[in-house]
């Protein structure tokens, strides 16, 4: 039985998994072998990092924005049209 | 979050202000927004999927804690005797600041190339811009 113990959590959003995989070795096993059998079988190309992100551009519509806020109400981008909207992603915030 | 203080410029503008973090919001509070009055939406993106869509990218170790001007920023932190938060889940993680005018179209976009943030006038100056 593959054991990872625990993994990074960066590693595991690298993957494209939810953060919260890296703390939990069942599920982080089952989202590896479930990597493993589907680059064995060649349905995906084996790019674990993929291509690095490129930014949203100029001119173009935003990308969606609709998560929950830090005082468990909901906020959707969408809903802001009509005026300009400054969105600042942070980084470390603890 | 250096708008914070720029209210009365914001309501000028018309515009909202939004801000995303990646962290667990309870250390959030405690720390970032520890005695800090936030009259805007502050947004948990735990799996980071926002930062992925809008292309926001993490730097290197050395590109973050190699730049002097990282280590430049904490003492100066340290001599005006503000008290260093703690760090969070992931130090590597950039951010970044985007203005969209009306219908939602990027009109601004700076993603963080490594402890770097625009001047609140560039952003000021994109708003006012955007809002017609």
């Amino acid at each position: 039985m593959l054991n990872t113990g625990s993994l990074d959590e960066a590693v595991a959003v690298a993957y494209g998994w939810p953060s919260s995989a890296a703390h939990d070795p069942q599920e982080s096993n089952r989202l590896l072998l479930e990597l493993n059998r589907a680059i064995a079988a060649g349905e995906i190309d084996y790019r674990p990092f993929g291509t690095l992100p490129t930014v949203v551009p100029v001119g173009t519509l935003a990308p969606a924005l609709d998560l929950p806020t830090i005082d468990g109400g909901r906020f959707d981008l969408r809903k802001e049209r009509g005026h300009p909207v400054l969105v600042s992603f942070l980084r470390h915030a603890g | 979050m250096k708008v914070l203080g720029y209210e009365r410029q914001l309501d000028e503008a018309g515009a909202s202000v939004v801000f995303v973090t990646f962290d667990d919001p309870e250390p959030v509070r405690r720390g970032l927004l520890a005695g800090l009055e936030v009259p805007y939406p502050v947004l948990v993106d735990r799996e980071r999927v926002a930062y992925r869509a809008w292309g926001l990218r993490r730097s290197s170790v050395a590109g973050i804690w190699l730049d002097p001007r990282v280590w430049w920023r904490y003492a100066s932190l340290v001599i005006r005797g503000e008290r260093l938060r703690t760090l969070g889940s992931d130090t590597l993680q950039l951010g970044g600041d985007f203005v969209l005018d009306g219908d939602g179209i990027v009109v601004y976009a700076r993603p963080q190339r490594r402890d770097d943030r625009p001047p609140v006038g560039e952003l000021l100056r994109a708003l006012r811009s955007a809002s017609g």
